[in-house]
């Protein structure tokens, strides 16, 4: 107890307190430190080696489609009082696709009915003249045989050029009347297709299932000669159509197996494999895939992926863990290293050699171990031998 | 004639004197100037930029140019300064290690050399003569020539590497022993005994009359401690390895040359305990290294 006192005694005066007073200022700059520290040293995030294959994963983006097209037609001027399909739509056999107007199919089968009574009476016409033609020579070769019989001489010549005009008139009217029927068969076609038109109430099915490419009438339009409608025949295989870029050109190999997603709908179609691929226009690659499932009945935009594999790599690391410096690229290994802070991760830069590498990966060799800790993300610039703070995840 | 003469002699001898003394006081002012350079460099070098630095002191720092003496700086900045209290927490690591180094072998010393010092000064016989002796030779010994045995005892009792392995062996120097020896022996007979009238208790002795009485010797023996021991180098190059341990001794030298300035500034804050203790003690010390010189 006494000597607790000497030892108060000796410690209670200006000089020591002004000690005590440096140290806890010196106490409170160490916390500071510390915490200005920490604020300045790089964060990393760190990665190891990893031991794969460079995945080099390709999309296609197209279309699929049929192999061949058809073209659905219709009387000319006929005019449409609905369409009820739009392009992209998938029509099954029988399903409606436009109807026309059927007060204007009666009109145009009443116009296509007197157009056939006309040429009927056409024909009478050329019949009835021929008739009478026919009986005004007979009436004629009749008299001039009288003639002769009488005693006028008709020379021979004469006789002979009225059998060629009688033989010429019956050619005439033998041509215009074919023809004329001909007129009237064909009328009488096209009625019958008005007719029967019109026993379906104007309505024009689709014949097949297939997908509306074009369609090039509207309501309250008339048909023309071109095509009503052009139609995917989905009775035939189906097809995908896309182009990459050049670039990738070595990834596209005919017979490679991918997968065919539509972008519409959640169709997935394993095993489609590359059928064409070739050099197309402007930097392109033209790439052809037969679908020979016949699940599929859609058509559309869809995209075509695969996944090219490379050898197995024991020293792969994201893209981001390696910088390209003066002399080449280099990773930044961080090391546990005596330092006066005690054990801390430094950084050591450590060259190497890229193998190969795709979007996300490189394989990498050099002076490294499998075990190393690679710094795959920094906070800011890392300098050979700074301290480094590994982020907690 | 004679007198005048006597007056003249008399006179020269006095302005010889006086000449004497202007030179000496002269002579004494420049070493004390002198003396004071280093101090000087450490303040303005602590304020100086380390390019100006770097020029001023390329010959010492480099070994080609010239070396100049810097008094005031172009650019005075205090950089270096915030940079050692601020944004090196290395520099703290090695001041607590510093800090904790010292007074453990300090407050050890006290517990140890106080009693052993008491011990010497109260039973003087051939047995306590003779380990006095040892004690005087081992104080006399440098720390160069009980080197390699302290590192074998060290790295025995498997210490080698830690603070104790510098604690230990300084806790029981010798020095402190006999300056608080002679602070024990300055205490006259009389009080002593007049104490043991009252008690007979040695303890009581020891603890009511030696140390309130040798006091300012334990004082000096502490203050002289920190000084040393705060400035130690050998010990904790020879027994520390890793460098977390280290006392700012070791730690100072390291630093690199394109940092002179954060070196002066270093340097100047591990001196303001220093100072403290200077202003502190300062009676204390001169007293105590005075003993040291009495004859007992």
């Amino acid at each position: 107890m006494q000597l607790l006192k000497h030892a108060r005694l000796f410690v209670c005066n200006r000089g020591s307190r002004a000690l005590a007073v440096f140290l806890a200022v010196m106490a409170v700059l160490t916390m500071a430190s510390r915490a200005v520290d920490s604020l300045r040293i790089p964060q990393v995030v760190v990665c190891g080696f990893e031991e794969m294959k460079l995945e080099y994963p390709l999309e296609i983006m197209g279309r699929v489609g049929t192999v061949g097209k058809r073209a659905l037609y219709c009387q000319e001027n006929l005019r449409i009082e609905n369409v009820w399909v739009q392009p992209n739509d998938t029509v099954e056999k029988g399903d409606l696709l436009f109807t026309l107007d059927k007060e204007d199919l009666d009109e145009k089968i009443r116009q296509m009915k007197l157009e056939i009574r006309k040429i009927e009476l056409q024909i009478a016409d050329i019949e009835n003249v021929y008739q009478q033609q026919g009986n005004l020579q007979n009436l004629n070769f009749q008299s001039v045989q009288a003639e002769n019989q009488d005693g006028v001489v008709v020379s021979a010549d004469q006789g002979s050029v009225d059998l060629a005009q009688n033989e010429n008139a019956a050619k005439a009217k033998d041509n215009s009347a074919a023809l004329l029927l001909l007129d009237k068969r064909e009328a009488q076609l096209k009625l019958d297709s008005l007719c029967a038109l019109r026993e379906q109430e104007g309505n024009v099915c689709a014949e097949f299932a297939g997908c509306v490419l074009e369609c090039t009438v509207s309501t309250g339009s008339l048909t023309s000669p071109e095509p009503v409608m052009v139609l995917e025949d989905y009775s035939e295989n189906l097809q995908f159509e896309g182009s990459v870029g050049r670039e990738r050109e070595s990834y596209v190999k005919e017979g490679v197996e991918c997968t065919l997603e539509m972008e519409e709908g959640e169709t997935v179609l394993e095993g489609v494999a590359i059928s064409e691929a070739l050099p197309g226009e402007q930097g392109t690659y033209r790439v052809t895939a037969e679908i020979a499932d016949k699940s599929l009945q859609q058509t559309g935009n869809a995209v075509l992926s695969f996944t090219r594999e490379s050898k197995k790599y024991r020293n792969c690391i994201p893209l981001s863990a390696i910088y390209s410096g003066k002399d080449g690229y280099y990773v930044i290994v961080v090391e546990e290293d005596k330092t006066i802070l005690g054990i801390q991760s430094v950084a050591r830069f450590v060259s190497v050699t890229v193998i190969e590498s795709n979007d996300e990966y490189a394989a990498v060799e050099g002076d490294i171990y499998e075990s190393e800790k690679i710094v795959a993300q920094a906070n800011k610039e890392i300098k050979e031998g700074e301290r480094v703070r590994i982020a907690e995840e | 004639m004679s007198c005048y003469k006597g007056k003249k002699i008399k006179g020269a001898a006095v302005l010889r004197s006086y000449i004497v003394k202007i030179i000496a006081a002269f002579i004494a002012a420049a070493a004390c100037i002198l003396s004071c350079i280093p101090l000087l460099i450490l303040v303005v070098g602590a304020v100086t930029g380390n390019y100006e630095l770097a020029v001023y002191l390329e010959g010492t720092l480099w070994g080609e140019g010239g070396t100049y003496l810097l008094l005031f700086p172009s650019y005075p900045t205090l950089g270096g300064v915030a940079k050692a209290l601020l944004a090196e927490p290395e520099f703290y690591v090695v001041f607590w290690n510093s800090v904790k180094l010292t007074g453990c072998i300090v407050i050890g010393q006290i517990f140890f050399a106080v009693p052993a010092a008491w011990a010497f000064s109260r039973w003087q016989g051939r047995l306590s003569s003779l380990l006095f002796y040892l004690y005087i030779i081992l104080m006399l010994l440098p720390f160069q020539v009980t080197m390699l045995s302290n590192y074998i005892v060290i790295n025995d009792l498997g210490i080698l590497d830690t603070h104790a392995a510098v604690i230990l062996p300084a806790v029981f120097s010798t020095f402190p022993v006999f300056i608080i020896y002679r602070s024990f022996l300055g205490i006259p007979e009389e009080i002593y005994e007049a104490f043991s009238l009252d008690s007979s208790s040695r303890w009581r002795m020891f603890c009511h009359v030696g140390v309130p009485l040798a006091l300012p010797g334990i004082k000096s023996a502490v203050l002289l401690g920190i000084i040393e021991y705060w400035n130690m180098v050998e010990q904790p190059l020879l027994f520390l390895k890793t460098p977390s341990r280290w006392p700012f001794s070791l730690y100072i030298p390291g630093i690199s040359y394109d940092n002179v300035q954060y070196i002066f500034a270093c340097s100047l804050i591990v001196l303001a305990p220093m100072i403290l203790i200077m202003l502190w003690g300062k009676e204390d010390i001169s007293r105590g290294i005075s003993n040291m010189a009495v004859k007992p």
